[in-house]
């Protein structure tokens, strides 16, 4: 029979447990972890960072604004605020088709505030760190310059998209 | 032409008592909603086919970039302080209305920069579409920065 201070088996069962249940807690903190929107624009689809998007608007009038360049295409209103609209296709080299028929995608990135038109969302997901990869290096043109990293994501590379960096490209 | 700039403008009018409101000449051109204050008028007419070195198409003015008819034309004619004759030809008038200052909104940061260039400084929400509030004062002092003179070649005018 175990002494008073010798502890009962159960005892050290439990302490092992509930010191292997905080080790995998910690292994969780220690994961951090990334949500990305998967999106389709044109032919391809890309990816932004899931914290640069408030919102998804359907059935957005996109108002044209004369004297804007073709990346701008024009103003909506949301809610009573006048957002602008960005083009991103433009920059990726997927034209938008016409009327356009998908959705905005409100974005807020630092002082970059605007509407990006996409054509439709494909998923949500969350991500370990472990999984971004740096740019592919075979990206051409002006995508190039707005990719900061890629996921694999249903087997396809998909490139993820820095608004920071469109908000750089389209400063006037 | 000392034409103030259009924040200025705005602001003045919001800080003025008595001026919380806007007298708005309503028009469309090429499909396009504007506003403009009607206080830069001194009259308009409808315009039947003169031409002059003092009358400028608003679609040219403003860079729409592609051609656009005229259906209905009034000339407008824009005070300058005695500074020249300045007409523009719009299309489709539609009402003088007073709006209040409060339904007004500015132009979002992204475009405002190249808005601002064209004359463009706000927004009216109204009935369910954005109608674009024009300055010609700050219209005519851009093109003066910009060394005046037509920004494009006549393009597919009709009266």
């Amino acid at each position: 029979m175990a002494s008073s201070e010798e502890q009962l088996k159960s005892e050290l069962l439990l302490e092992e447990l509930k010191r292997r249940q905080r080790s995998k807690e910690i292994v969780d903190v220690e994961e951090e972890r990334l949500k990305v929107i998967i999106f389709h624009c044109g032919a391809n689809r890309y990816a932004f960072y899931g914290g640069d998007v408030r919102e998804f608007l359907p059935n957005c009038k996109i108002s044209w604004v004369p004297g804007l360049p073709d990346y701008l295409p024009g103003l909506i209103n949301v809610r009573g605020d006048i957002e602008s609209v960005v083009d991103i296709g433009h920059f990726l080299g997927e034209p938008q088709s016409e009327p356009f028929t998908g959705l905005i995608a409100m974005a807020v990135r630092g002082d970059f505030r605007s509407g990006v038109m996409i054509d439709a969302i494909q998923d949500v997901v969350d991500l370990p760190l472990s999984a971004i990869g740096p740019p592919l290096a075979t990206l051409e043109g002006a995508a190039r310059d707005l990719v900061s990293a890629t996921i694999v994501y249903g087997g396809e590379t998909i490139s993820l998209i820095d608004l920071g960096k469109v908000a750089a490209k389209i400063s006037l | 032409m000392s034409a103030p700039d259009a924040g200025e403008q705005v602001a003045g009018a919001v800080a003025e008592p008595g001026h919380a409101a806007l007298n708005l000449l309503l028009f469309s051109v090429g499909g396009v909603r504007f506003g403009c204050d009607a206080e830069q008028l001194t009259g308009f007419a409808a315009w039947e086919g003169e031409e002059g070195g003092d009358l400028f198409r608003f679609h040219e003015e403003l860079g729409f970039g592609r051609p656009v008819a005229y259906r209905s034309p009034t000339a407008l004619s824009v005070g300058t302080g005695g500074k020249g004759s300045y007409r523009v030809l719009i299309d489709q008038l539609e009402e003088i209305a007073e709006f209040s200052i409060q339904k007004l909104r500015p132009l979002p940061p992204l475009l405002e920069p190249l808005a601002l260039r064209k004359g463009i400084w706000g927004v009216l929400p109204l009935e369910a579409q954005l109608v674009l509030l024009v300055d010609f004062q700050l219209l005519l002092k851009k093109k003066a920065e910009q060394g005046g003179g037509r920004h494009e070649t006549e393009q597919g005018d009709s009266a």
